[in-house]
């Protein structure tokens, strides 16, 4: 017996017309994603520590970072310091939430542009196949440089500031991106919905666009929560090793890095921007593996 | 095989080239030529011109570049430190052992706890014994080497004064080091042996050989692990220039005379020769172990040593 079955699954009667829903594709990714209780722990403590580091300094002035209060250094947590102070007598509260702010935001920011260079040079090099071995070789040579090496070099040459480590790290983490999505969009580019847009003469860049990226959207958002993490580690070893952001400016390596020359004094100026790391990026890993499942369940085990 | 060594080993030849002028040209950014940042600030014009030019720095560019590599490939002249005036080459040597040393160690104590550990998970599935180490593995990925290394630093050296803190004299000055840096890419190790290992028992074949009546000891090491091996080796390889970041925090922590210090005083002291040829040298590293990596894949999968041998028509 034919009969007639709509996307949903139910039967569709004899002489009604034949109604394809539309998946929503967003919605069922999300469902999957609740249900996985490690990701949705992640997301949520993930959420919490973003707007303390966000939201907070909005009400904190940024003086409380850089006031100086050399008598009242190392004290203990009190009412006045819920954190305590650090070696200058800082408020080690507003300092963690400040230099969160930055470490989170250097990993963002250099995610998103490793991610728009990398990405863009993948995808060129996955459609056109012109362009794909000049570009590609350029990233393996790109890629053969060991990150840290590549982010060192670039900030010899252009100085330690902010912009600069992120533009170093970025830079460094641009060939994996380019791998990735170039992986990705060949997997798309030789479908046959592609070649029929390409019949159908829509241009280059709207198939890119339309057809091409939303197809790979997956691999995108995924991979560009990874390497969060990932970038965010690399920014605070770089401030760590003195070439990345530079003290009295809160961060959360350059903090620790400031906190190893005072172990003996106490132990909590080096314990709590690295829980901060700690928190930060395995929220970060737990949220990524959750959407890899969410966008692939084939992938779980 | 061993001519596709040889292919391959060749092969590294023009990456080399290109990663030297890529870290040339950035480099040649840095503000200041040598001879003022030799002579300091007190210098006058005409001495900085004068031994600028005495050092090639007048010349373009290009023909810098090509004097620089051809100098290297033709003497393993590095060139000389513009601070210390010692030739480049002698601290390359010196310093060499110490981030090999870091490196390896941390490496083979990673494969050490990471692979077995991960194989008992993936056996254990669901019990205890898989869940104590996963959850633990999770955090440890997480952390800074650095931090880690700061942690071990406080307890063991300056708490229980049993370690030293600084230097790499000795091999007990490695192990703190070795530690802070091999736990954490044993926890990442352990993690990806795990799910390798998950998706290697459910294929075809592991059935086959339980249908059979294979013991399980045989199982788990001759048909699934051997199989599921390929994976992590890849993995090591990859992560090895991670690693290099991560020995880069390590060394400065400790203080020890390797190659990652060489680099960052360098940047310091504006000391470009330095940061060019140890940059060069970690680079040429981590390209010999990338080929190592594929070397033992032939080892461990005949069907890729198969692959290399019937290129070679």
């Amino acid at each position: 017996m034919a009969t007639n079955l709509t996307a949903s699954g139910t039967e569709a009667g004899p002489g009604e017309p034949v109604a394809f829903k539309k998946q929503n594709n967003a919605k069922e990714i999300w469902r999957r994603f609740r249900k996985n209780r490690n990701a949705m722990v992640g997301l949520v403590l993930f959420a919490i520590v973003f707007l303390g580091c966000f939201v907070a300094p909005m009400f904190i002035p940024y003086s409380a970072v850089t006031k100086q209060n050399i008598r009242n250094k190392f004290a203990s947590p009190s009412l006045a310091h819920v954190a305590g102070t650090d070696h200058f007598g800082r408020d080690e509260l507003s300092r963690l939430l400040y230099g969160g702010r930055t470490t989170m935001a250097i990993g963002i920011v250099a995610a998103a542009m490793s991610l728009l260079v990398g990405g863009s040079l993948g995808m060129f090099a996955a459609y056109y196949d012109k362009l794909d071995n000049p570009i590609m070789r350029f990233i393996d040579i790109l890629a053969s440089i060991p990150p840290i090496l590549m982010a060192l070099a670039i900030v010899s040459a252009l100085g330690t500031n902010l912009q600069n480590v992120v533009l170093a790290i970025a830079t460094a983490r641009m060939p994996a991106f380019c791998r990735v999505i170039r992986a990705a969009v060949l997997s798309v580019a030789d479908q046959e919905y592609i070649e029929a847009a390409r019949a159908g003469g829509t241009g280059d860049l709207r198939i890119l666009a339309k057809h091409v990226l939303p197809n790979c959207l997956g691999t995108i958002i995924v991979q560009t929560t990874m390497n969060m993490s990932l970038l965010m580690l690399a920014a605070a070893s770089l401030s760590f090793i003195g070439m990345g952001v530079q003290p009295p400016a809160p961060e959360w390596g350059a903090m620790l890095s400031e906190a190893r020359e005072y172990m003996r004094q106490t132990t909590m100026l080096m314990i709590l921007p690295g829980i901060g790391i700690v928190m930060v990026t395995t929220q970060l890993n737990l949220i990524g593996d959750g959407l890899r499942d969410a966008f692939d369940p084939r992938l779980k085990n | 095989m061993t001519k596709y060594i040889i292919k391959r080993i060749i092969l590294i030849i023009p990456i080399l080239l290109g990663v030297s002028f890529l870290v040339f040209t950035i480099l040649s950014f840095t503000p200041g030529d040598p001879a003022s940042i030799i002579l300091g600030n007190g210098a006058d014009q005409e001495a900085i011109d004068q031994l600028n030019k005495e050092l090639g720095y007048d010349r373009p560019f290009i023909e810098r570049y090509l004097s620089y590599v051809s100098d290297i490939a033709l003497h393993l002249d590095f060139g000389f430190s513009y601070r210390t005036r010692l030739p480049i080459r002698q601290e390359l040597i010196d310093r060499l052992p110490v981030s090999l040393k870091l490196a390896f160690f941390a490496v083979i104590l990673a494969c050490a706890i990471g692979i077995p550990v991960g194989i008992l998970t993936a056996v254990k599935q669901y019990s205890a014994l898989d869940t104590a180490p996963t959850l633990t593995a999770l955090v440890f990925a997480a952390f800074p080497t650095f931090w880690l290394g700061m942690i071990l630093l406080y307890v063991f050296s300056l708490r229980l004064g049993w370690l030293p803190s600084y230097g790499a004299m000795g091999w007990y000055h490695f192990i703190l080091p070795v530690v802070g840096l091999g736990l954490p890419e044993a926890a990442t190790l352990m993690r990806f042996t795990r799910s390798s290992m998950l998706e290697t028992v459910r294929q075809d074949y592991i059935r086959t050989a339980r249908s059979k009546g294979a013991p399980e000891r045989r199982i788990i090491w001759k048909h699934a692990f051997k199989n599921a091996l390929i994976p992590i080796v890849t993995i090591i390889g990859v992560d090895f220039a991670a690693l290099m970041g991560d020995a880069c925090a390590t060394e400065v922590l400790y203080s020890m005379p390797g190659l990652c210090t060489m680099i960052i005083n360098g940047i310091r002291q504006k000391d470009v020769p330095s940061v060019m040829g140890a940059t060069l040298l970690l680079t040429a590293l981590c390209a010999l172990v990338v080929l190592l990596v594929d070397i033992v894949y032939a080892y461990i999968d005949p069907r890729i040593a198969a692959k290399y041998s019937g290129r070679r028509g």
